[in-house]
């Protein structure tokens, strides 16, 4: 009883000890929700106030900085390092006094946006219209020139992400009501499929086109 | 002190008045309506024995703001939903697509219930839908992946993936789905990571969520033949 009485005003000295000088052991958990955007390891956030640093592994829906802030003690959080894969972070309510209103109702957000590369798919041997490629929802009609390759640019595709290329519709006259699709050429793909890497597409994606086959 | 009971009294008094034959009695509530991301015709919202068609807005991505003919009378009660439908969806919708109430405002109400940020003299009861686009699965059959340890990476382009295990004891066809796709849009499905020690090719697997589609209710038999290798 009595040494239980001691600690409490052990605690609560040192507590008043600690927010006297601004040291911040309080009682009020500073906590950011993570909105997307980790995907791998790599992201450090950083309490710039205190010096405090929590890692964010990939897939957690919030984390929590170690040390515990006293009311009105100021926080302001930042990245420190970023995941290799990502171009940016965005915060909300990341800068503040700390009350139970900064650190429970609305507490601090990020967002990280993923680096994306572009994804180009040479089209060799076209010499009619009608060449349509998809990647999944992204959708490009292929202009020929002449029989000489064309570069076509798919929609950029995010670092680590995958991607897969395919031939919705081939060279020729589109169908209409009255007349049946005119297939003119027969063109394959090769290497459309693969994943995104930090310095390119992982395969070449190539179209050959040639007579009907 | 006798005046400032006298004021408000006057004011009650000619207020009564005017309630009573109706003077002003033009002033009802108009219910007004606010759709989002309408993108095809059909929609068709009701409240009160009226209907209120709403058409896709001139410019992409507006908002359809319309009221309905009718203002409703203090205190009348009102429920705006498609027709047949509820407030969920379903009933008299735009094509392939589905609206549902915002939740708040409520859809239902009685006139004059809430204030509205229209004006204090005109005060129009508010409610808000919003539509989405209708999707429809994605998926197929995998056969000759007879082994429980090897196991097929599918994707459709950058939009979503799966990877499905073989199976050693049956040689039923492995279903396998992605992510829905909404109507109007491309797919192409393919293969990232051939399993390990088998030989896969995919067949029927590119196209758009179209009518033909739609009516199926989505592109399910893109069918991928795995072999052992030799």
């Amino acid at each position: 009883m009595k040494s239980s009485i001691l600690y409490a005003g052990a605690a609560l000295a040192c507590a008043l000890g600690l927010s006297a000088c601004g040291g911040g052991d309080g009682d009020l958990p500073l906590t950011v929700s993570i909105l997307g955007g980790v995907t791998k390891e790599g992201l450090v956030l950083v309490n710039k106030s205190n010096g405090d640093e929590v890692a964010v592994s990939a897939g957690v829906a919030t984390v929590q900085f170690p040390k515990y802030l006293s009311t009105d003690d100021e926080f302001n959080i930042d990245t420190k390092t970023l995941p290799s894969n990502v171009e940016k972070c965005t915060f909300s309510n990341n800068k503040a006094r700390a009350n139970y209103y900064t650190v429970y109702t609305s507490a601090p957000t990020v967002f990280c946006t993923i680096k994306t590369h572009p994804l180009t798919v040479t089209v060799k041997g076209l010499t009619d219209a009608g060449l349509v490629l998809v990647n999944g929802s992204d959708r490009q009609t292929v202009t020929p020139n002449g029989g000489a390759d064309v570069p076509v640019k798919m929609v950029d595709i995010p670092e680590d992400g995958p991607y897969g290329v395919t031939i919705l519709s081939q060279p020729g006259t589109p169908a209409t009501a009255t007349t049946p699709a005119q297939q003119t050429q027969t063109c394959t793909i090769s290497g459309g499929s693969g994943n995104m890497t930090a310095t390119g597409p992982g395969t070449t994606p190539v179209v050959t086109c040639g007579p009907k086959t | 002190m006798k005046f400032h009971l006298v004021r408000p009294a006057l004011v009650l008094a000619s207020s009564l008045v005017l309630a009573s034959c109706g003077g002003g009695g033009s002033e009802t509530y108009p219910v007004k309506v606010t759709v989002s991301n309408v993108q095809y015709p059909g929609l068709i919202l009701t409240t009160n024995g009226q209907e209120l068609a709403v058409p896709v807005p001139a410019k992409a991505g507006d908002n359809v703001v319309l009221t309905f003919p009718n203002g409703l009378d203090y205190g009348t009660y009102y429920n705006v939903i498609p027709k047949g439908g509820t407030a969920a969806g379903g009933g008299a919708q735009p094509a392939h697509q589905n609206c549902v109430t915002n939740g708040y405002p409520r859809e239902y109400g009685t006139a004059g219930q809430t204030a509205s940020v229209e004006s204090a003299r005109t005060p129009a009861i508010e409610v808000y839908y919003g539509c989405t686009v209708n999707e429809y699965a994605l998926g197929g059959t995998i056969t000759g992946l007879t082994s429980a340890d090897a196991s097929i990476t599918l994707i459709n382009g950058s939009n979503s993936q799966v990877t499905v295990a073989g199976n050693a004891t049956s040689t039923d066809p492995i279903k396998f789905s992605l992510a829905p796709v909404a109507y109007g849009t491309s797919f192409g499905v393919t293969i990232l990571t051939q399993p390990t020690g088998f030989t896969c090719t995919i067949a029927n697997n590119t196209g758009v969520m179209d009518d033909a589609l739609e009516k199926l209710q989505g592109k399910t038999d893109i069918a991928v033949a795995c072999r052992k290798n030799s």
